[in-house]
Order: C-alpha cells, then sequence, then structure tokens
C-alpha cells in the first residue's frame, strides 16, 4: 500500500523519502522487545508472589486468587502513576508495562487525573474509560470469537 | 522480510503444538523416591487412613508427581497432587488421567483429584493433626468436606 502511494507523489517528495529513510534513526526493535519481555516478565513475577500469598494466608485456591491478586496489582499501579513512577516504567518498558493488567489499571488513573479539572462528573466520570473502554469492548469480542472457535471444534469433535 | 515473517510463524505454531501434543504421564516399574509418602498410622480404626495410603503408593509410581498428600473418610477420598513444574502445560489432561485411575482404584468411596497447591497445603495440615490423634472422626469428616467444598470454588 505504501509503494501505490509513493507513485502518485511527485520525484522531488519521493527524492526526499528515500533521503528522509536513510538518515532516519532506526528503531532498536530487538532491545524493545527485550526490555519490555524483562519488564513485563518482571510485573508478572510480582503478581505471582501476590497470588502465591494469597494462597498460603488467606482462604483462596488457585482458581480463586486471581480476583485479588489482579485487585492488588490494580491497587499498586494506581499508586504508582498518582507519584508519577508508572509514566517512567512506560517509558521504558513499552508494551511490557502495558499489556499486563497494571496498563490497564495506569490507562484508567491516568486518564481519572488528567480530567479531574473538568469537574467529576462531566471530567472524570465521563472520560475515565476513555481508553479503558476499546480494551473492554475488544476483549470481550475477542473472547467471543474464541469461545465461538472452541465451540465449533468441541461440536466437530476436533478437540 | 514477508519471508522472515512466515518461517517465524511457523516455528511459534510449531513450539505451541508440540506443547498440546505430548502425551499425559506414563507409569513406571520404580517408585519415586524423591517423593516424600508418610504414612498416616492411627490407632483409632474410625479414622484409618487406609485407602489414602494405599493412593499415595499408587501415584508414587509416576516420576513428574512431586509432592502428593491424601486423606479419606470412610465414604470420601481426597487427593492432591503437585506435577513437575514443565509438565504442568498438560495439567489438565493429567489431572483427568489420574482422576480416572483413582475412580478406578477406589470404587467404595467418592474420590476427588485435585492439584491445587491450597488443597496440598490444607491436607498437610490435616495429616499431621491424623498423625497426631488430636481430631475426631467427625471433625476429619467435617474438615474434608470443607476442603472438598474450596475444591471446587470457581471464580
Amino acid at each position: 500500500m505504501a509503494d501505490k502511494k509513493k507513485k502518485n507523489l511527485p520525484p522531488e517528495a519521493q527524492n526526499y523519502q528515500a533521503f528522509q529513510e536513510e538518515r532516519e534513526v532506526k528503531r532498536p526493535v530487538l532491545l524493545n522487545c527485550i526490555k519490555a519481555f524483562l519488564v513485563g516478565g518482571f510485573i508478572c513475577f510480582i503478581g505471582q508472589l501476590i497470588s502465591t500469598f494469597y494462597i498460603y494466608y488467606f482462604h483462596f485456591t488457585e482458581q480463586t486468587a486471581g480476583n485479588p491478586t489482579t485487585a492488588t496489582l490494580i491497587f499498586i499501579t494506581m499508586l504508582l502513576t498518582g507519584f508519577g513512577i508508572y509514566d517512567r516504567i512506560g517509558q521504558f518498558a513499552g508494551a511490557g508495562s502495558a499489556v499486563p493488567v497494571t496498563g490497564f489499571g495506569n490507562a484508567v488513573i491516568s486518564s481519572a487525573i488528567e480530567y479531574k479539572t473538568e469537574g467529576f462528573i462531566l471530567g472524570v466520570g465521563s472520560n475515565m474509560l476513555k481508553l479503558a473502554g476499546p480494551v473492554i469492548v475488544y476483549g470481550v469480542f475477542s473472547a467471543f470469537l474464541v469461545a465461538l472457535v472452541k465451540t465449533l471444534l468441541i461440536k466437530w469433535g476436533v478437540i | 522480510m514477508t519471508i522472515k515473517k512466515w518461517l517465524f510463524l511457523i516455528g511459534l505454531l510449531c513450539i505451541l503444538s508440540s506443547c498440546g501434543n505430548e502425551s499425559a504421564l506414563e507409569p513406571s516399574n520404580k517408585a519415586n523416591e524423591k517423593l516424600d509418602l508418610t504414612h498416616i498410622s492411627t490407632k483409632n480404626n474410625d479414622t484409618s487412613q487406609h485407602p489414602a495410603n494405599q493412593a499415595k503408593d499408587a501415584l508414587s509410581k509416576y516420576k513428574e508427581i512431586t509432592e502428593v498428600k491424601a486423606v479419606n473418610t470412610t465414604k470420601q477420598l481426597i487427593i492432591a497432587v503437585q506435577v513437575e513444574q514443565n509438565k504442568r502445560f498438560n495439567l489438565t489432561s493429567i489431572r483427568k488421567q489420574l482422576q480416572k485411575e483413582m475412580k478406578k482404584k477406589f470404587p467404595d468411596h467418592k474420590v476427588e483429584l485435585t492439584t491445587d497447591k491450597k488443597i496440598v497445603i490444607e491436607l498437610k495440615k490435616l495429616e499431621e493433626k491424623l498423625q497426631s490423634e488430636s481430631i475426631s472422626k467427625k471433625k476429619v469428616e467435617k474438615r474434608v468436606k470443607e476442603i472438598i467444598k474450596l475444591s471446587k470454588e470457581q471464580t
């Protein structure tokens, strides 16, 4: 698609694009992946610790310990976002800090902080889920699709 | 670039599918020596743990099992196992296989088999109490009922 668009451009613009592509600083994709992997893994490690803590000291099984663990992680993210630490983690790790549930918490809480000046109803209330809303919508939608595929596969006797 | 992408995708699929196709546990002839098989001996016949001990012996032939705890009442038998970390990819099929085997082995009992860490901890506590004879039959039955209820809890 990009090549098609290029053909319609005047020659100077094409020259400029080639010139610019040559000099552009390349994104360190591999390094970013490694950073995201390590930080994301570390967040999950903390989650595992919290989950194990709930299993040992409270009345939760491996099945049911997931809910309080998520809540605790989001609570920790709330504090970190409020103190401005999570922004830096996000800048360093990228997707590593956005994909775990902490990223979802950060998206909700940071927009709540951002829109506080516009009042509690029309500001915080209506904008809090601005970024997290799509997460819920497409999360539910993709879960529906996966469940559909699984149901069909089971019906056909594949799994 | 596209070839690389395809190769990457195919490689990923191979890795993922190889995790799923592995057959569940195979029994070996030798008993697993690393396993801690404390046979609970109670002088009181009411709280006899003979079936639980039998279940432990039967499970000890799987070398992938790292921990096994079991307690029984006259009607119920609850077993909790821990599986080696890299075998946990097939946890569901392992649980099903063992559950089936244990149900066949103890037709007189209502058998519950779980791989949950919490149940292992709870059964360990109960086993210690049984060993020290500080618990009555009624209390054991009540506790086992509670643990079975806990193991069935869903989110």
